[in-house]
């Protein structure tokens, strides 16, 4: 066991002098896909040290859809949720004359402080798009988080090349162009769908599973996700009563440390709306 | 060649799991530079959440050795550094007669009751001292736990005596050797990769913090008997332990040691110098 781990310390010094490094995949997975039993959120802390873990969170303990942070059950006011759940139903087969167009046409604020529902008249996201409407413990500042968005729609958008987020919109808010919304939806239906058909499958390589950190006040958590909302979407619409995740535990977000969090070291926020913005987000308002 | 560089990557993560990148590239996450002196918390927060950082941490925030939780400062109980202090002094000294032998001679807990400060508790006095926990140690089970205390209980362990005479002069010219490396040549940290920097928990308790190394025992005495300010040392959101959420600490939680236990191991680490001192003041 020394001897191999000695060998690969010569072989990492040697490639770090060219410049590069290399690490092991699957170091950073707790168990192989297996998910793990919990009772306490904070004992998985400790235990877990870094790793990703999947778990499952019964869903009324996720929140998605960024800062608009919606419950993940199948009785939520999600839009989302609410247009599959019309689809399932039958009311609703299409983008037109469904939840996700009623709330893409209602909700259209018009600034990042009405999305983030900041009413101080001289706060920095009075002047800021929506987008810019970022959470009080972003490591990037609104600037940067609109930069990172725009890209990532640009590259990603099946809706052609030029599909920038001021021509089609974003997906957290109105207004959003026609085949944008339409898109929304088909990806929905679609998820919902293969999950009926197939069941919900993890990816055994850690890749591609729906991601989420935790928010926590004393010993109370949320999981609020980051990646693959509508995968969310379709389990709560489904009736799930747990949602497996994808965590890496040491990124909590501690209400206790309100103080610490970057965008409120940084004036963005003041402590007031940055706890108002949690607690909201939290309680699933 | 981006097609070879995909057949490349692909054929290494199925053959051997790792992953190749070039350091400083986007995908390159696991470590970042910040050279800022603000809390620990600041400064995680301003990363994104993979990967280590790399700061510096004032010496005076460190602990060292383990449970001994020594102070990493030139006037610390830690006989590592009061050796290299008196090499110093002196313009060399054997083993023989330097402060690590004495300590070894002297300092010989019989149980990991004795390595906790003002601790009773009986059933860590059937614990031998050797089984090298803290309460928030990840890995052991119960089961693992056993057998480390069964296999080293014959074994040795250089944070305490008693130590052979040869295994003492091998940890003396370690230190040394290192002391006299640090001293001509610096104490040299890749900034790219963190080779060589110090690891650890950050302890929180009370908005104040320490900062306990894991390993590097020898280069954060050298570094601390030659006035060092500040050292390298890589933080990680993972690794940060909360006095106020003791009941979780792993191996409480599986109820290896008490709460009062944990806590008193706990708090003489992060006050720091606590043990030693109280030894010797004797």
């Amino acid at each position: 066991m020394e001897y191999k781990k000695r060998i690969l310390n010569t072989l990492r010094t040697g490639i770090n002098k060219l410049g590069w490094d290399f690490y092991n995949i699957k170091r950073n997975a707790l168990d192989n896909l297996s998910y793990l039993e919990w009772s306490s959120i904070l004992e998985i802390y400790y235990k877990s040290r870094g790793r990703e873990i999947i778990l499952e969170v019964p869903a009324h303990k996720v929140r998605f859809q960024a800062q608009n942070g919606f419950i993940a059950s199948k009785e939520s006011l999600s839009p989302f949720i609410q247009a599959i759940n019309q689809f399932l139903e039958g009311v609703c087969t299409t983008y037109e004359g469904s939840e996700l167009e009623n709330f893409y046409d209602t909700y259209q604020p018009k600034t990042a402080a009405e999305y983030l529902k900041i009413e101080r008249e001289e706060s920095y996201f009075q002047k800021e798009i929506p987008l810019g409407g970022i959470p009080p413990w972003s490591h990037i500042s609104p600037k940067k988080h609109i930069q990172k968005v725009s890209m990532n729609l640009a590259e990603t958008s099946t809706l052609g090349r030029g599909s920038t987020v001021s021509k089609v919109g974003y997906n957290h808010f109105g207004p959003v162009a026609p085949e944008k919304g339409a898109e929304e939806f088909r990806r929905l239906i679609s998820i919902t769908q293969s999950i009926q058909k197939y069941g919900y499958l993890l990816d055994p390589s850690y890749r591609d599973n729906i991601e989420a950190h935790l928010l926590m006040v004393g010993e109370d958590y949320r999981f609020r996700v980051t990646k693959g909302e509508h995968r969310v979407a379709a389990l709560a619409a489904l009736g799930v009563s747990h949602i497996p995740l994808q965590v890496k535990m040491g990124y909590v977000v501690r209400r206790e440390e309100v103080n610490f969090w970057p965008m409120v070291q940084q004036k963005y926020f003041t402590e007031e709306e940055a706890l108002t913005l949690f607690d909201r987000i939290f309680r699933g308002q | 060649m981006k097609k070879l560089k995909e057949s490349i990557d692909k054929l290494l993560k199925t053959l051997f799991k790792i992953q190749i990148t070039r350091i400083g590239s986007d995908e390159y996450k696991d470590l970042t530079f910040k050279e800022e002196n603000k809390h620990p918390l600041l400064i995680l927060n301003q990363v994104r959440k993979e990967g280590e950082v790399l700061i510096k941490i004032p010496l005076e925030k460190i602990r060292f050795q383990l449970i001994l939780g020594c102070k990493a400062i030139k006037e610390g109980s830690s006989p590592l550094i009061q050796t290299v202090n008196e090499y110093l002094e002196n313009n060399g000294i054997s083993y023989r007669d330097s402060a690590l032998k004495k300590f070894y001679s002297e300092f010989q807990p019989t149980n990991m009751a004795d390595l906790i400060q003002g601790n009773s508790a009986d059933n860590l006095k059937e614990v031998s001292p050797n089984v090298r926990l803290l309460p928030w140690s990840t890995f052991p089970t119960l089961e693992i736990i056993e057998l480390k205390q069964r296999t080293r209980l014959e074994g040795y362990n250089i944070h305490f005596g008693p130590l052979s005479d040869e295994q003492g002069e091998a940890e003396f010219h370690r230190l040394i050797k290192l002391m006299k490396s640090i001293k001509e040549s610096g104490f040299r940290v890749d900034k790219n990769t963190g080779n060589n920097a110090l690891s650890g928990y950050i302890m929180l308790h009370d908005g104040e913090w320490s900062y306990l190394v894991r390993g590097a025992n020898h280069r954060t005495a050298v570094l601390a008997a030659l006035n060092y300010e500040t050292a390298l040392a890589k933080i990680n959101r993972t690794k940060i332990i909360r006095r106020d959420e003791v009941e979780y600490w792993t191996l409480v939680a599986n109820g290896f040691f008490t709460k009062e236990e944990a806590l008193a191991i706990f708090d003489q680490i992060f006050k720091g110098d606590v043990l030693l001192k109280n030894y010797q003041q004797q």
